[in-house]
């Protein structure tokens, strides 16, 4: 994270929740500093085969003891001198947060953790919370970062006390999508944890509550909550053991069975209302000469140029997500159409592609929400300083004429996107789509002429190209300093 | 010794859904609802379990026989 929560010299605390240990951005490394209570479990569990699986697959971020001398080290500058047990873990490349993910990857992020607790089941432990903030996507692969959410279980101990955070947390917004039409983005913005049976109840549709799956997962645990609320009382909150481990851990197993049912039941196959999700197959302005001196272009770029991190703002289906990958280059795609990024995961997924597709609007990119407003920094802080080349295709006269933005803003964003250069497509107003958005108003200061003088203050064209037979042209920008 | 083995998993299926002391953990909110529908669910298949015992220790005393 960029914006510093608690800051003290070159010290960021980035976690504020969990008792048995904190997580720390200190000399550019993540540290956990780990209490006494958690780092037994947690050091066996870094040296034990149990995990190796995952942390291989890299689907468990990969975490290394820190010596004695460090761990002190890191101690006094944390003002965590009590804990016994400090942990470096890798970094990953781009955070993505919740509130910037598909249905489909809120999804493989809940199979990731019930693979965990399944996993963990076996060996007598377990997780301890179920929340998709303990999960980073690096490209399409999702990861769990939350080492400290591994706890030693009581063997006949019957219930998981994180399966309401689950529930609320993943198969609640994934009904709500599904059902209400309501976006993640929607849901997380305003609900960290997720929204419970409660506020669920009255969101879905009359007749959806008495069936399934919104009957079992927020109807029946509606109702029985009024009873709850009856006993308040410290009794319904201890643990319920069986006379054997092996009764607690069937009994586990078909819940996670059970979990992971539902979670595939209530992900939505499709985005509704979508309206850009099949751009590229039926709507798309160009031919195929045309699409080749695009790509030819956006291709020689890239690597002429030798971007090793690409952001492709306005990334549709990821066409050209996919192109900028192919050359070696680490991608973050992002649209405000959920439809049209659910398909640039489904590619970069089924195709193996460096590509991180986020649902963020680029004239509202998403918000620094949670603890003092840092516990998940802005989209803009993130991408500050992190792309070598920014892909801005056909995106330009959206913020012009549909958010009404100005050339001098316009410019001011591009700088602060990128690092070096972008590969810009400017569509002029001869072209259909522009007209189309003008909707009778007058734009008439749009030109090339006025755009390109706009550009100058802050970029040096480097190339640029008429695209055959349209009033489009691609620049190949550069930033001066 | 596997009827004295299931006569103590029989005597299980009461243990199940009794409360001991152990407070929940303070760190997540477990909630209510869910906790409840937890506790029933665990009931019923704290019986499935044992119906599956039954069934195998039945199956088994058969093929023994034969």
């Amino acid at each position: 994270m960029q914006a510093p929560p608690e800051t003290e010299g070159q010290v960021r605390c980035l976690s504020f929740r969990d008792p048995a240990g904190q997580l720390f951005d200190v000399e550019n490394k993540l540290v956990r500093m780990v209490e006494p209570g958690a780092a037994p479990l947690l050091q066996h569990l870094l040296e034990a085969p149990t995990l190796q699986p995952f942390m291989e697959s890299g689907s468990l971020i990969a975490s290394r003891t820190l010596d004695k001398p460090t761990r002190e080290h890191f101690g006094t500058l944390t003002r965590r001198p009590t804990a016994t047990l400090a942990v470096e873990h890798e970094r990953v490349w781009f955070q993505s947060f919740p509130q910037e993910w598909t249905p489909s990857m809120l999804r493989d992020a809940g199979d990731l953790t019930l693979n965990l607790a399944e996993t963990l089941l076996k060996q007598g432990c377990g997780l301890k919370d179920a929340t998709p903030q303990n999960v980073l996507f690096r490209g399409p692969i999702p990861v769990f970062v939350d080492w400290l959410s591994f706890e030693r279980r009581n063997e006949k101990d019957l219930l998981w006390l994180p399966y309401a955070q689950f529930v609320r947390s993943f198969l609640t917004p994934l009904l709500l999508v599904k059902k209400c039409a309501m976006s993640l983005q929607s849901v997380f913005l305003n609900h960290r944890d997720g929204i419970d049976h409660d506020q669920a109840f009255h969101l879905i549709p009359k007749l959806a509550r008495f069936l399934p799956p919104a009957l079992g997962l927020i109807s029946i645990p509606h109702w029985l909550s009024k009873r709850g609320k009856r006993q308040a009382n410290a009794s319904l909150y201890t643990e319920r053991l069986a006379s054997d481990p092996e009764i607690a851990r069937f009994i586990l197993a078909r819940q996670f069975r059970s979990l992971r049912r539902s979670l595939h039941k209530v992900t939505p196959k499709s985005v509704q209302g979508s309206r850009w999700d099949r751009y590229m197959e039926f709507d798309y302005p160009y031919d195929t000469t045309q699409l080749a001196q695009k790509e030819h272009f956006i291709r020689s770029a890239l690597k002429s140029h030798a971007a090793q991190t690409v952001l492709d703002a306005g990334c549709n289906t990821g066409h050209f997500s996919e192109l900028a990958a192919r050359t070696g280059a680490k991608v973050v795609g992002i649209d405000f159409d959920a439809g049209a990024v659910a398909a640039t995961y489904a590619r970069a997924k089924s195709r193996k592609l460096d590509i991180l597709p986020l649902v963020v609007n680029l004239a509202r990119p998403t918000p620094a929400v949670g603890w003092m407003n840092s516990e998940q920094t802005s989209f803009l802080e993130r991408a500050r300083g992190k792309f070598d080349l920014v892909l801005m295709l056909a995106v330009v006269h959206h913020l012009l004429l549909s958010e009404g933005v100005s050339l001098a803003a316009l410019v001011d964003l591009m700088m602060i996107l990128t690092r070096r250069h972008i590969v810009l497509e400017f569509v002029g107003p001869g072209d259909l789509s522009f007209q189309h958005l003008c909707r009778g108003r007058d734009f008439s200061h749009i030109t090339s002429e006025t755009f390109e003088a706009a550009i100058g203050t802050g970029f040096e064209i480097i190339h640029k190209e008429r695209v055959q037979n349209q009033d489009r042209t691609l620049y190949l920008l550069k930033k001066r300093h | 010794m596997q009827n004295t083995l299931l006569s103590r998993h029989w005597l299980g299926v009461g243990v199940v859904g009794l409360s001991f002391s152990h407070c929940a953990f303070g760190y997540i909110d477990p909630g209510s609802g869910h906790l409840l529908l937890q506790i029933v669910m665990a009931a019923a298949l704290g019986g499935l379990f044992y119906i599956k015992r039954i069934i195998r220790y039945v199956g088994g005393f058969f093929s023994k026989e034969g």
